[in-house]
């Protein structure tokens, strides 16, 4: 890795951390004390391959080599691990576009054996928002929702539909 | 509804750059502006193509970001 790529991981790394210890204070106040928001790590990326066993999984791609060649790529990524107590409930994973104007979710995945009742999408769009604060970006783009229901719930969620390019935006 | 929803912070450009928690509120507002506090997750909720990224990430961001225009 050469000296300006890990530079930019470290300080991109300390924003990412600040995100997600607002995102738990946010938690924390609101008692949902169970729940906890990370970066990705090995734990996590472990847990997420238990969900290929899963009969309610509508993907099947690998978040281990997803992670890390996006994490290479991208210095500048948005990152989440969603916790709730010791179960992985989400994974996400982003990157403000190149010139930093908007900020895209490529891709999430809740665990698709969560309880009804434990929402992943919420704290991952208030983590969005708050990395995209310290970026300046002006605009959330979530990239390629997997089916109908998934676009519905997104448009319920306030954001637009854009056919050309399968994503969905709010301005902030 | 539209113009209401697709801009979380209509007093942005009034307003000076502010914190992380600040962008958080805005954002649990928009939240309960839309109602979507207690909105179902469909089952299996993801979204991504990460499997064109796997297969060829050069060409997934090339053809996919608008910023190069």
């Amino acid at each position: 890795m050469q000296a300006a790529h890990r530079d930019a991981e470290e300080r991109y790394t300390k924003i990412r951390k600040a995100v997600l210890d607002e995102i738990n204070k946010d938690l924390f106040n609101s008692n949902q004390r169970n729940f906890k928001a990370k970066l990705i790590d090995q734990t996590a990326l472990v847990q997420s391959e238990y969900w290929d066993y899963s009969a309610k999984r509508r993907v099947n791609w690998g978040w281990t080599e997803g992670y890390h060649i996006f994490k290479y790529r991208h210095p500048k990524r948005f990152e989440m691990a969603l916790w709730h107590n010791a179960t992985l409930v989400s994974l996400s994973l982003g990157r403000p576009t190149y010139r930093g104007s908007k900020l895209r979710l490529d891709f999430i995945e809740g665990n698709p054996d969560k309880s009804e009742d434990i929402k992943v999408f919420e704290y991952t769009f208030l983590a969005m928002v708050g990395y995209a604060q310290t970026l300046g970006a002006g605009e959330l783009r979530v990239m390629h929702p997997i089916n109908a229901d998934v676009k519905r719930y997104y448009e319920n969620f306030g954001l637009s539909y854009v056919t050309k390019g399968d994503y969905l935006y709010v301005r902030l | 509804m539209n113009d209401k929803i697709k801009q979380i912070n209509q007093q942005r450009s009034k307003k000076k750059p502010g914190s992380i928690e600040d962008a958080i509120k805005r954002a649990k507002q928009h939240i309960r502006n839309v109602d979507a506090e207690n909105l179902e997750e469909p089952e299996g909720f993801a979204s991504g193509d990460m499997k064109k990224f796997l297969e060829d990430s050069d060409e997934y961001e090339k053809g996919e970001d608008d910023e190069r225009e």
